[in-house]
């Protein structure tokens, strides 16, 4: 009987903690909203903003007001370059991807070191992979949707986001 | 993609092989990472590619999970996703 009472004990601090666990859930959720600061700007999006593409005095290349400074970083599908915008202190990384190259790849059926793009441009793009909760998004897409719905203090934060060329081209990129 | 910029950038494999982390920076990059994953996992978000190289360190020791090029949503009757991603060896 003892023994009973024990484990009824524990199933009702079990349920106890489990209350206390939402609720702290919920706390935090709230918190962190309202830590949101720079609303990112594009809608629901099938398509993005289209860039508008210059070259400043000095030779930089410029993407709606960011200038790019240079490369920080490479990436399978892409480059990352420090950039300023125009008229602002502020540093920014802006990462641009081939879309193209990228929606070839995540293509291919996953194993280890297909890494390299020669492989991904030489296979067979007929491998379908599901992708749970945005199947018809590239991959681009998809990343943008779900960075879009994030504001955490240990996320790296999404500002926003337009591309070069429509999606239909084949070397369509965006930044 | 305009993005937040972090000076410091990612986490160096180079760095980890040669001297010791501080005890007191490693508790708090792992603190960040930890609750930078949780929050993720609370929106219904799996990154699904962390490594070092993804993990971006500010000034203050903060962690910043970046590259959410493998991420995915997982709606909420679903428990298992049906792809693979990361990176081999991760």
């Amino acid at each position: 009987m003892e023994f009973k009472s024990i484990i009824g004990h524990l199933i009702i601090e079990k349920e106890a903690s489990k209350k206390k666990r939402e609720e702290m859930r919920r706390k935090y959720l709230e918190d962190v909203e309202e830590e949101e600061e720079e609303v990112v700007n594009a809608n629901h999006l099938q398509e993005m903003e289209l860039v508008r593409k210059s070259k400043n005095s000095e030779g930089k290349v410029v993407l709606n007001g960011y200038v790019l400074q240079y490369k920080i970083g490479q990436g399978a599908f892409g480059k990352v370059y420090l950039a300023q915008k125009e008229g602002d202190e502020r540093l920014y990384a802006v990462k641009r991807v081939d879309r193209a190259a990228m929606s070839r790849k995540n293509r291919l059926p996953v194993r280890p070191g297909t890494d390299d793009n020669s492989k991904a441009s030489t296979a067979s793009s007929t491998s379908q992979q599901s992708h749970a909760g945005a199947d018809d998004l590239d991959d681009v897409l998809r990343e943008v949707m779900v960075m879009q719905k994030l504001s955490h203090p240990n996320i790296v934060k999404l500002y926003t986001c337009f591309q070069e060329k429509p999606k239909s081209s084949e070397s369509s990129r965006r930044s | 993609m305009i993005q937040e910029y972090i000076p410091n950038g990612a986490i160096q494999e180079e760095e980890l092989d040669n001297e010791p982390i501080d005890t007191d920076i490693c508790r708090l990059v792992f603190r960040g990472m930890l609750a930078g994953l949780q929050y993720l996992h609370w929106q219904g978000v799996v990154h699904r590619d962390i490594k070092p190289s993804n993990v971006l360190i500010d000034e203050n020791n903060n962690a910043k999970l970046a590259d959410f090029g493998t991420s995915a949503l997982v709606p909420p009757d679903n428990d298992r996703l049906s792809d693979v991603q990361g990176t081999p060896a991760f």
